[in-house]
């Protein structure tokens, strides 16, 4: 799946224990993820990121005790290694840029086919972003349109900003290399060089972080 | 130039009268006499004619001067009256000048004749003269005297200085009760009501003008009793003296007159006072408190108390009072007044009774408070005797007639104004129960049905690769399956967020009302959407009711206004939080904007009742081709202070 051959260590944070066992059942045909742990909340969940350091969280969005948004802001704090994708019932661009805001790299439907939620979770793991392009946009609009939090830009290269435009659009790495006519190793390169001066974990916070600082222009219709 | 004169000569000598008709003539005079020598010959004379002079031969053989003088006397004519004589002593002629003859002459000297003429006839004019005038004075005055006596007007007579009634006519008599004879032993001091020294001064400028008006004064009457008179005076002098005549006119009617008019002036302001308070007011307690205080400024009434029949037991309750405690409990315990209570009740009419109880007032009023047929309410009434003069009698019943309808009224009104409360109160337990059960299903669908539809989804997934289907048939039935069971989660989803959208408890109303715009424009409308809330999160009444006004806004946009563009404002400012969802589309006429109309059609009641639970305004401006507005506005007090909950 993710062509690395390692095996990428998994947690299932969900109060309904009917959803965890079926993510579980449904990841379970995939070799190169182990989910290694289940929380039914926000503060198991933190728990276990703690004692286990996961690569990734399927986090829910409504749990009692603590909701899964405190949860991803709190794992992303304590560890910002820890990706988490929020697996939800909400289809809302208002939880998504919450869950975003949060930490969050990816956000997909509880309801997604089983493929689409694999190939999302493989996106992650890659450090791609898992949102589809339209969303991101959306996404990028409404923080744009919040204005500017920190003044402070770290230094961008001209071929850097461009990748992070791109980046910020939902584009993948191939499509951002055949866009640019640059090889997709050196895109890697790019996005890997923005996600560092960002101080971020993956490209979706990459693209959050860019729209905050007020790098990318508000899209327009 | 002849003088006529008409001479009665008493003499019994032809002779000595030719000689004095002579000594005339030659005077001037142009006489014309009789000669008579005896008392029936000057009889006739004097009968048969005038005359304007006697002269008389002092002795004749059968008459005299002096009884010529006595006849001229008996009859009494006053004529002058001259004796002739031949020769006559100082004493004869001293007798005849005192039984009243006028002059003497000798006949030896007739040249004194003419000039005793003269002067005779002249003061015999002189003597007419006076006695005409003292004749008519004579008239004159009692023609005043009359007029004195018969006028309705008391006229008397005071001395300035003792004070002293001298006379008094009839009507003055009358007017105090008093005889003349015992007026004439009293003095001013006795019957002026007034200070001795306003008395004085009245007569120091009565002396000083002459004439003065005094002005009302009030007199007293041998019974004691006052009586109002208007007064003038004048300073007559009368045998020598000056006195007072002073000409007093009873004004005890009009006064009467003037106390009846201001009574019924009083009557009329206290019935229009009445009429304007008790109708303006809906409180009953206000209408009471007046009713109570306009009867006590109109009557003489000591203590009062109103009594309103209460609830469904009939029950009658102090409602209001006037007047000292112990009076009205003392009063209204006697059983004078508890018959009259009960007799008022069960005739429905007003009561008017004494109270033979000591340590009461004297009399007792009981007024039934009546609406149609039903007596609401009793006004007991207690004070002096003139409380039950017809007059007052009468007010005090129209009074509490106006009360009784006004109480009424305040009643019918009190009871609707309840009943619309605990509607409204209703409406709002309404809109609260059914969001709390929209709450409630939704999060049980959320968390139950929902759940348990997606992990069936992804376990019926994950069992389709461990028991993979042998053939395409198998593969597409189960493919079929599993889009059906994601069309249901989905389902599921948008069943949740109809009945209660979850951003609104996660995000607010800034976000929810951003979502369901960013859904419109997902369907292509043109919707601006202008906001300042930002985070800030209201109680959650008011973001479900505004949430829930926008929806049904634009639901009737979609339904009614053919047209897709529309515009949402939603901001706080000027202490108000100000939600407006305006249409560009068709209108509505404004009779659907009606709140009886069928606006329910359009949703306008359930909105207006939403934003009024809220103590806010709701308004609707629309018309046929120029869209429809949607305008709320509730004030942040109402908002903030009550904070989440």
């Amino acid at each position: 799946m993710t062509e690395t051959g390692r095996v990428y260590r998994l947690i299932i944070a969900d109060d309904h224990e009917l959803v965890r066992t079926g993510l579980r059942n449904l990841l379970a045909p995939e070799p190169d993820l182990e989910v290694v742990g289940e929380a039914r909340d926000g503060q198991e969940a933190l728990e276990l990121c703690r004692e286990l350091e996961p690569d990734l969280v399927l986090m829910d969005v409504r749990m009692p005790r603590m909701d899964g948004l405190e949860a991803t802001r709190r794992i992303k704090r304590e560890n910002p290694r820890v990706s988490v994708m929020m697996v939800t019932m909400h289809e809302s661009e208002s939880y998504l840029l919450e869950a975003v805001r949060a930490g969050a790299a990816g956000y997909v439907l509880k309801d997604t086919p089983r493929q689409s939620l694999v190939n999302a979770i493989a996106r992650v793991l890659r450090g791609e972003s898992p949102l589809n392009q339209e969303l991101a946009m959306h996404l990028i609009r409404r923080l744009a349109e919040e204005g500017p939090r920190s003044s402070q830009p770290p230094p961008f290269s001209g071929w850097e900003l461009e990748v992070l435009r791109l980046l910020s659009q939902g584009y993948t790495n191939r499509e951002i290399a055949d866009i640019l006519a640059i090889s997709v190793g050196t895109a890697k390169v790019h996005i890997h060089n923005i996600i560092c001066k960002l101080g971020v974990s993956d490209r979706t916070q990459a693209a959050v972080r860019a729209a905050e600082l007020g790098l990318i222009p508000p899209a327009r219709e | 130039m002849v003088q006529k004169i008409r001479v009665l000569i008493v003499e019994d000598s032809e002779d000595d009268t030719l000689l004095l008709l002579r000594e005339l003539r030659r005077g001037g005079y142009a006489p014309e006499h009789r000669r008579v020598e005896t008392a029936g010959a000057m009889e006739a004379a004097l009968e048969e004619r005038e005359w304007d002079i006697v002269i008389a031969d002092h002795s004749m053989p059968a008459f005299s001067a002096p009884e010529a003088l006595r006849i001229l006397k008996r009859r009494g004519l006053d004529l002058p009256f001259i004796i002739l004589s031949g020769c006559i002593g100082e004493d004869v002629a001293v007798e005849a000048m005192k039984a009243g003859a006028h002059d003497y002459i000798v006949k030896g000297d007739l040249a004194r004749l003419n000039p005793a003429i003269q002067r005779e006839l002249r003061e015999a004019a002189m003597r007419r003269e006076r006695r005409r005038a003292d004749e008519e004075l004579k008239e004159s005055e009692e023609r005043y005297r009359t007029v004195v006596e018969q006028t309705t007007e008391s006229i008397f007579l005071a001395h300035p200085q003792t004070r002293l009634i001298l006379e008094s006519n009839p009507a003055f008599q009358r007017l105090l009760g008093y005889t003349a004879e015992e007026l004439r032993s009293m003095t001013l001091d006795d019957i002026i009501d007034h200070s001795p020294e306003s008395i004085r001064q009245n007569i120091r400028r009565i002396l000083k003008h002459r004439r003065y008006k005094v002005g009302e004064r009030r007199y007293r009457c041998k019974d004691g009793s006052p009586v109002d008179v208007e007064v003038s005076v004048s300073a007559i002098s009368y045998r020598g003296e000056e006195l007072l005549c002073i000409v007093a006119h009873d004004i005890t009617e009009r006064k009467r007159a003037e106390a009846r008019l201001r009574r019924s002036l009083n009557v009329l302001l206290a019935l229009y006072e009445a009429g304007h308070v008790l109708s303006s007011s809906l409180d009953r307690q206000e209408i009471g408190a007046e009713l109570l205080g306009i009867m006590q400024r109109v009557s003489s009434l000591a203590a009062a108390a109103l009594r309103l029949r209460e609830g469904s037991s009939g029950e009658f309750r102090l409602w209001e009072s006037v007047g000292p405690e112990e009076v009205l409990v003392a009063a209204s315990r006697t059983p004078t007044g508890s018959e009259a209570r009960r007799a008022a009740l069960a005739s429905g009419r007003t009561q008017t009774f004494r109270l033979p109880e000591a340590g009461t007032p004297p009399a007792g009023l009981c007024l039934p408070l009546r609406v149609r047929d039903r007596v609401i309410g009793l006004l007991e009434a207690y004070g002096p005797e003139s409380l039950l003069e017809r007059e007052t009698v009468e007010l005090l019943s129209s009074l509490t007639s106006q009360a009784g309808s006004a109480l009424e009224n305040a009643r019918l009104y009190g009871e609707l104004a309840e009943h619309e409360q605990q509607l409204k109160e209703l409406v709002g337990k309404l809109l609260v129960a059914q969001e709390e059960e929209r709450h409630r299903v939704a999060y049980d669908v959320h968390d139950g049905l929902a759940q348990m539809l997606a992990a069936s989804y992804q376990n019926l997934q994950a069992f389709a690769i461990s028991h993979a289907p042998g053939t395409p048939e198998a593969r597409r039935e189960l493919e079929s399956i599993l889009n059906l069971l994601r069309s249901t989660v989905r389902e599921a989803r948008r069943i949740i967020a109809d009945l209660r959208p979850t951003m609104l408890d996660d995000f607010g109303l800034g976000a929810s009302v951003r979502q369901q715009v960013e859904a419109l424009r997902a369907e292509g409308w043109e919707v601006s959407y202008d906001e300042n809330l930002g985070d800030l999160r209201l109680p959650v009444g008011v973001e479900t009711a505004l949430f829930r006004i926008v929806q049904e806004a634009l639901t009737n946009v979609r339904k009614h206004a053919g047209t897709d563009r529309v515009d949402i404002l939603l901001r706080r400012e000027g202490g108000e939080i100000r939600l407006e969802v305006r249409d560009g589309g068709s209108g509505f006429p404004p009779e659907k904007l009606l709140p009886e109309a069928p606006g329910e059609r359009i949703g306008l009641s359930g909105m207006r009742e939403r934003a009024s639970l809220m103590g806010g305004r709701f308004e609707v401006r629309s018309k046929p081709g120029s869209g429809t507005a949607i305008l709320v506005t509730i004030p942040e007090s109402r908002v903030l202070e009550g904070g989440r909950d």
